[in-house]
């Protein structure tokens, strides 16, 4: 039906050549170029700059590091949540809110590592979740150790999903720009995203943003290897598993519960609550060096924030309408593609990998340099440098990913047999996805929506360079107050932001959870 | 394949759904946002807010836009939307008079004195009235007064090695005021690129905005800086542990003019900016601020001695020419990379 497959593939291919291929066609193209003539020069300059190898090495070191600490530290949480008697499953469950990505402990690992393993927690324990525990069932009651199950069972099922988060979690290490600005300027300490970012500002420098792409296209190198990495790690492994709802705890921790439970809990105070409180406690300062105590505290800065900067206001309703825009869009073509990903043989699936992939592989200060340089003019009679749009593209390009990875995995999931089932037993197609896809799905669809929308509303690598007078976002202008040193301010609306992010995400969950139930 | 029927359905309700929303959206914003007078600044973001303020109150029906960050930053983006055809911002205003020079020879601004410009030394009217000096900063030399019990009287203070590795700057590759100190201590006498090295011996840390180092002065993570004079007030009067000096070979004058560029989009409007930076109102805000403010007549902030301040002027032409070879020289000698 060509009417279908055109309203199938008009949005998807909109957006993948126009937020995607278009823009990524013309940062080659200024990578390649001078002054509008093809040379290798850039490419030279780079590759001879011995400097840029330690940067590079400098990147892959923080970011492998900072992968096996937060892919262990999500892997582990999410067993203990979904797989075993971990007292106060329920609260844990809603606990994992990189919310302290903001500010951080020193160390750049140690920072990213505890900013991202949320992702890998969520994509283990979605897997998990959707893992028919009957399996596990079906090993113990034939006599294997719980052990041996976990080994033998659990952990193959997952491996996908682990291999998936940990892959997630590198890239978004290797692409973060913001933990080694903060913590690796004063130590003049670079890695790729904060090397490119200081090349896109280097005006004075000849041929900035032709070395700026260059540099990007090498980071674009290391996380397609990586990407290659895994496919081959993973490839041609597709389990079919089925439902799970309220499944009992497959594995006891016997006399370790109590002692599991208060390192869990004391693990998250220590990473999550923490640093929040010492952000409350900045923001409440009246005066940076005075001694610590109750005449040194008080409301002034919130008091400056919200009646002296009207700017963020508007800041933080752009944030919030971008982040659920970004995010409804990321899920409704996330569905398109997986199906096309997963359901369907046409050719240049490969293709359609790649573009998804592709500018959440590449760091964001990248992305954003790649949306200027495609959009500073108007294209096809439509204007979009200097609006909100050019944040919200660049928000989709960018988040779409992050919805595709769990709905791509639901849809695997889903064996297809189960709708051929219900088709053959007389079901018509629309009650087959209504009774049969989509509540296999929806979980995925959710957890997708909440992956692109959370690093969305304090998105921060785009929009400090996309933004524009009156299109500011609530992370650029954290940002920018921490670096002009207002950290007074900037912590009072970290404070705001945090407090926004929470109420919406559990006001959310309530939401969502009621419609699981239904 | 009649499988997707469902699904496309739904994808295409929510997609229009969507398209109205957002349309609805960006219409309303269009219309809230009648002609606005935009500004891309390198100003304090919560002090060039409260100017906001005060000046849309004394202004009804004018709307000022902010663009804020580093001078650096927001110098790329007006080269990047040069290149391509026209840059959103009706007015500039910011820590690099050189930009301001170069905008000049390319006759991208236009000329405006608001009346009571002229009270102000004729010096901090540039190029027929293209760009202004609307309040006064200074690079000093600063210190934590827990941490330093003598107080500094030079420059020269920042390289004794009794403060080794609690001494802060601002990068000179993103504070404009950074970049103006070093332009002009390399060509004073008895300073020169040996200072720099004395500085490097004595293991300063070159941070990237004035705003950290003045923050990080008053945790103590510093003990003696080079910032610029108004933040130390404004952390002192707030009660942290801060002061700053006037250096006895002078402070060093900040350019940091504002002006208008020609094809804004509400001229108008920015010249009554203009007219309000140089207002009684404007210039008493900019005192409450903390800053010095230009025009005579206007009573200083505290803290700042009404005699005749030593000043050691830019010198621009030479920062002009050398320009690219300052920062490679930086550059390598503090190895930022």
């Amino acid at each position: 039906m060509p009417i279908l497959r055109l309203l199938l593939g008009l949005p998807l291919g909109l957006v993948l050549v126009g937020a995607v291929a278009y823009p990524s066609l013309i940062l080659v193209w200024h990578a390649f170029t001078r002054d509008g003539r093809p040379t290798l020069a850039n490419l030279a300059a780079v590759l001879h700059d011995a400097d840029i190898w330690r940067v590079l090495w400098n990147s892959v070191h923080v970011s492998v590091w900072a992968t096996l600490l937060g892919g262990a530290l999500g892997t582990v949480l999410a067993f203990l949540v979904a797989r075993t008697d971990l007292p106060g499953q329920r609260i844990f469950r809603t606990a994992e809110e990189p919310l302290f990505r903001i500010y951080g402990a020193p160390g750049i690992i140690l920072v990213l590592a505890l900013a991202h393993y949320p992702l890998a927690y969520f994509t283990v324990l979605a897997s998990l979740e959707r893992m028919d525990p009957a399996l596990e069932e079906a090993a113990r009651s034939s006599g294997a150790s719980p052990a041996r199950t976990a080994r033998d069972v659990t952990l193959p099922l997952v491996a996908p999903a682990i291999g998936a988060g940990a892959i997630l979690v590198f890239l978004r290490c290797m692409e973060n720009f913001g933990i080694p600005a903060i913590l690796g300027f004063p130590a003049k300490y670079f890695v790729l995203t904060t090397k490119i970012y200081a090349t896109i500002l280097d005006f004075d420098r000849a041929h900035n943003l032709g070395l700026a792409a260059t540099l990007s296209l090498l980071l674009v190198a290391v996380a397609g290897g990586s990407i290659a990495l895994q496919r081959r790690i993973l490839g041609g492994r597709a389990y079919g598993l089925t439902r799970a709802v309220g499944q009992p705890p497959i594995f006891s921790l016997g006399e370790w519960r109590r002692t599991v439970g208060i390192g869990v809990t004391v693990f998250l105070l220590a990473t999550s609550v923490a640093p929040l409180l010492a952000i409350l406690l900045t923001a409440l300062t009246r005066a940076y060096g005075m001694p610590f105590g109750w005449s040194n505290l008080g409301l002034q800065n919130f008091h400056t924030l919200f009646f002296k900067v009207p700017v963020v206001w508007r800041a933080m309703g752009n944030s919030l309408v971008l982040a659920a825009s970004a995010a409804t869009f990321a899920v409704v073509l996330a569905i398109l593609i997986a199906y096309v990903q997963v359901r369907t043989q046409v050719r240049g699936k490969g293709l359609l990998e790649a573009l998804v992939i592709l500018p959440f592989a590449v760091p964001g200060t990248v992305v954003a340099l790649a949306m200027i340089l495609a959009f500073l003019r108007p294209v096809l009679g439509l204007s979009l440098y200097n609006t909100i749009w050019i944040i919200l593209v660049a928000y989709v390009a960018r988040f779409l990913t992050l919805a595709v990875k769990p709905v791509a995995a639901a849809f695997t999931q889903v064996h297809v047999s189960l709708e051929e089932a219900a088709r053959s037993s007389g079901a018509s197609l629309s009650r087959s996805v209504r009774d049969i896809t989509m509540p296999l799905i929806r979980p995925a669809l959710v957890s997708g929506w909440f992956l692109a929308a959370v690093p969305a509303i304090t998105e921060l690598t785009l929009s400090v360079l996309l933004w524009s007078a009156g299109n500011e976002t609530i992370g650029v202008m954290v940002f920018n107050m921490h670096e002009e040193g207002k950290v007074l301010l900037s912590s009072a609306l970290a404070v705001v932001v945090m407090a926004v992010a929470l109420t919406s995400n559990l006001l959310l969950r309530r939401l969502t959870s009621g419609l699981a139930e239904a | 394949m009649r499988r997707p029927m469902e699904v496309a359905k739904l994808i295409g309700l929510l997609l229009v759904g969507l398209w109205v929303l957002g349309v609805i959206w960006a219409g309303s914003a269009e219309v809230s946002a009648a002609a606005p007078v935009t500004l891309y600044t390198s100003e304090s973001l919560d002090k060039v807010n409260e100017m906001k303020l005060d000046f849309e109150k004394r202004n009804p029906g004018v709307t000022l836009n902010i663009y804020r960050s580093g001078t650096q930053v927001v110098i790329s983006k007006l080269q990047a939307e040069f290149q391509a055809g026209g840059t959103l911002a009706d007015m500039i205003w910011m820590a690099d008079i050189d930009y301001f020079e170069d905008l000049t020879r390319k006759d991208l601004l236009a000329a405006y004195t608001p009346p009571e410009a002229d009270k102000a030394p004729a010096k901090f009217k540039y190029e027929g009235g293209r760009y202004h000096e609307v309040r006064l900063i200074f690079n000093t030399v600063a210190y934590n007064t827990l941490r330093v019990k003598t107080r500094p009287s030079s420059w020269k203070d920042l390289t004794d090695p009794q403060f080794k590795g609690k001494v802060g700057v601002a990068s000179p590759f993103y504070s404009g005021a950074a970049f103006s100190t070093l332009g002009t201590q390399v060509n004073m006498p008895g300073f020169g690129w040996e200072f720099y090295r004395k500085l490097k011996e004595n293991a300063v840390i070159v941070e990237q905005s004035n705003g950290t180092v003045a923050k990080k002065l008053a945790t103590g993570e510093f003990s003696m800086v080079s910032v610029v004079d108004f933040m130390v007030r404004e952390a002192k009067a707030a009660g942290s542990p801060v002061d700053h000096i006037w250096p006895k070979e002078g402070a060093i004058l900040v350019p940091t003019p504002v002006g208008i560029l020609k094809g804004a989009k509400n001229p108008e409007g920015a010249r009554a900016f203009l007219r309000y930076l140089y207002s009684t109102e404007g210039q008493r805000l900019f005192v409450q601020q903390g800053y010095v403010p230009v025009l005579p007549g206007i009573e200083g902030p505290r803290g700042v001695p009404s005699e005749k301040l030593e000043v050691v002027l830019t010198d621009q032409a030479y920062i002009g020419k050398h320009r690219e070879e300052l920062k490679a020289k930086y550059r390598e000698l503090f190895e930022l990379k």
